[in-house]
């Protein structure tokens, strides 16, 4: 239900994973393949004493500040920043108002999240069949989506629970005069091991 | 409605499917920290001053010399490091399904977790075989549903009566992605005084 943008989660892990493969298909092939070898040890030593002059940095001998090794660490301070939004931006999305209605002469109706929360799971809990009831909303494309999630007992039917969820949904709905996307999550879950079986729905 | 149903449909993807976040996140913490160290290091070797672990300029010599490392070392690194961008690989292109099925409904979309399903019908098999829940055992996944039952010693089972209520109680649900008709298998040994 959350925002979190899986395709950036994806493509860190297919391009660290690439990374991967590629240096440690190198590090095979240096090792198993004599021309291989032969051409690193010609050109590495080279490449090394340019990187070396270059990391040495601002050493009391040069006369100008060599800003290679600064630039490095600027690198990777932004790498580090970009990785930590990365971080923070997973499952946001969630969202405080469920009904924004500016349609209404001289003024706007808003209806929290919170008030369909209490509401469903207010009636909810009075369902034999279900243990606990946790409503949020989402934002998805932009409109607030209600998310019911149901915790239901041990052998319950998923399609009794799913209607009887469906049902005071719709109650909210002819209250709140309006229509609510909503989507239900029906669990079993650990607690569910714990409570008696549900004998109040005929089999 | 169709930007509902769209939105709908972007749910019911990814509902079913793993974010991907726990491995994402994770490696990113990995990333951070070796971005740090590194920076670090560089900082100090910028300042002359001993390093925490390897100075950047033991590091490149490292490098250079790689070749001059036994193959055996070489060749085991590299394919730890291998199997593992593997390993991302597969987590980054498999879809990593949930465990989750969508529940027909026109009004809203219905998840309903594998577990949930094989509960109700572990508890329909037991009442059509008139025996108790804990000799039935119900797996659920994508495609399949086996139903185990582990008959009460001396008391025959009616193996067609109890598959036909939990196909038919199954297929009530409508569940996507569709699956199979549930195979059943009755245990051989009875369960004694149950």
């Amino acid at each position: 239900m959350n925002s979190t943008n899986r395709f950036a989660n994806r493509l860190l892990l297919l391009l660290v994973g690439l990374t991967a493969v590629v240096l440690g298909a190198a590090a095979i092939g240096l090792a198993t393949s004599p021309a291989l070898a032969e051409g690193w040890d010609e050109i590495a030593p080279g490449v090394l004493t340019g990187i070396e002059t270059l990391l040495q940095g601002t050493t009391a001998t040069q006369s100008s500040p060599n800003w290679f090794p600064a630039g490095a660490v600027a690198v990777l301070l932004l790498g580090i920043v970009l990785l930590a939004i990365f971080i923070l931006r997973q499952g946001r999305g969630r969202t405080n108002r469920l009904i924004v209605n500016d349609a209404v002469k001289g003024g706007t109706t808003i209806i929290d999240a919170a008030v369909a929360a209490d509401i469903l799971n207010e009636v909810l809990s009075r369902q034999p069949g279900l243990v606990a009831s946790h409503v949020s909303a989402y934002k998805v494309h932009r409109t607030p989506i209600l998310s019911i999630q149901v915790t239901c007992r041990r052998g319950a039917s998923p399609q009794i629970v799913g209607d009887i969820v469906d049902s005071s949904l719709n109650d909210l709905e002819i209250f709140a005069g309006t229509e609510i996307p909503a989507v239900v999550q029906i669990r079993g879950g650990f607690r569910t091991r714990h409570t008696a079986p549900d004998i109040s729905i005929p089999a | 409605m169709s930007s509902r149903r769209s939105t709908y449909q972007r749910i019911r993807r990814r509902e079913t499917r793993s974010p991907r976040s726990v491995a994402a996140i994770i490696l990113a913490i990995v990333l951070i920290s070796t971005f740090a160290w590194l920076a670090v290091e560089i900082v100090l070797g910028m300042l002359n001053r001993p390093p925490i672990l390897v100075a950047p300029s033991v590091m490149a010599t490292a490098l250079v010399e790689i070749t001059s490392l036994p193959a055996a070392s070489l060749v085991g690194g590299g394919l730890v490091i291998a199997l593992t961008g593997w390993a991302f690989i597969a987590l980054a292109v498999t879809p990593g399904r949930r465990g989750r099925h969508i529940l027909e409904s026109t009004h809203t979309v219905i998840l309903v977790d594998d577990d949930v399903i094989a509960s109700a019908l572990a508890r329909h098999a037991a009442s059509a075989a008139g025996i108790g829940l804990d000799q039935v055992r119900v797996t659920v996944s994508r495609k399949r549903v086996e139903v185990r039952l582990t008959p009460t010693s001396g008391i025959l089972l009616d193996r067609t009566a109890v598959l036909n209520v939990v196909t038919d109680e199954l297929d009530s649900y409508q569940l996507q992605p569709t699956l199979e008709p549930p195979r059943l298998s009755i245990a051989r040994e009875g369960k004694v005084g149950a």
